[in-house]
């Protein structure tokens, strides 16, 4: 590998360049284990095409969400706490509330959702997010830009990047 | 992707009921299962799916509101049919593919008798891709470009 410091080309590996004696330990230790260069790692989020966020505050009704569901063929809905994202509620939520037996016009979103979803910011790698649907069951991530909600990464958006 | 067989992606599990199960029943095996969806057989047969989607677009709002009434109506009602089906001889991109064109996120497997093995759902496949890339999704450093200046432990 090539010194940073005089240029020196040293063999791979070595721990002091040969030429000036810096210390090359682990400077070269990820270039072996994947390549920075590999598009599923290296595109951002917001190269793949995002879902306009559906939203509710915190005090209206499951119901409410639900028929807000139902005209935009969404499955899920951000909670928002005035601007901030407080929580979402899933299709698996509004099954969770029925289920139980409670009456949905009757049920508040806060009590409902699944609070503070984990998000992640529109320059983080799409890597990121296959990772934490598959590893977390996520379908849906909300993607912030400068804190703000900008949009809905979906697992049926990431599948079609995959087919591309 | 594109030569991985569905057979090859493991057991998937289908939550199931027989045909003649209310929509109670439907939705409390919906919530136990944990799959977003519940298969409906007859015999060996798989005839219609009950997924949490269905809950939210296909329930009236007495249905919706009255517990009641969810134990006296049969979930053949309200289930979607016939379900969406894949051998598990054919291939992941096919399984995909289906998922992304037609906006479904639960295929039935069948074998050749169109008898019940399985269910493959959007999260699955989600899964098995994150598992096919295991360096890159799990063991990714805080940042991409970042490199460690000194070895571990130093």
């Amino acid at each position: 590998m090539r010194c940073p410091a005089c240029g020196h080309d040293n063999i791979a590996g070595v721990d002091l360049c040969e030429s000036c004696g810096m210390d090359l330990a682990g400077l070269d230790v990820h270039g072996s284990s994947f390549d920075p260069a590999d598009p599923l790692l290296t595109q951002p989020i917001s190269g793949v095409a995002l879902e306009e966020p559906l939203t509710r505050p915190m005090d209206a009704t499951v119901a409410d969400a639900v028929r807000l569901m139902q005209e935009r063929s969404e499955g899920c809905v951000f909670v928002m706490d005035g601007e901030r994202l407080a929580g979402v509620l899933t299709e698996r939520d509004v099954t969770r509330v029925i289920s139980r037996g409670l009456d949905p016009t009757r049920t508040k979103l806060d009590r409902a959702m699944t609070p503070e979803p984990m998000r992640l910011r529109e320059e983080d790698p799409l890597a990121w997010a296959l990772h934490r649907m598959g590893v977390d069951g996520y379908r849906h991530i909300p993607v912030t830009r400068e804190g703000g909600l900008r949009g809905v990464l979906s697992a049926r958006s990431v599948l079609r990047r995959l087919l591309d | 992707m594109r030569d991985t067989s569905v057979l090859e992606m493991g057991p998937l599990p289908a939550p199931r009921l027989a045909i003649t199960a209310t929509l109670h029943q439907a939705l409390q095996m919906l919530v136990r299962g944990r799959r977003g969806a519940v298969v409906l057989i007859d015999g060996l047969r798989p005839v219609g799916v009950f997924t949490e989607r269905d809950v939210v677009n296909r329930l009236s709002e007495d249905l919706l509101r009255n517990p009641e009434q969810r134990r006296i109506t049969p979930v053949r009602e309200v289930m979607s049919f016939p379900p969406v089906t894949i051998r598990r001889q054919q291939t992941l991109a096919e399984a995909m593919e289906i998922m992304v064109e037609r906006s479904f996120r639960h295929l039935v497997l069948v074998d050749r008798e169109e008898n019940l093995r399985g269910m493959m759902t959007s999260g699955d496949v989600v899964q098995f891709v994150t598992d096919l890339f295991p360096e890159e999704t799990v063991n990714l450093p805080p940042r991409l470009r970042q490199r460690f200046q000194t070895p571990e432990g130093a």
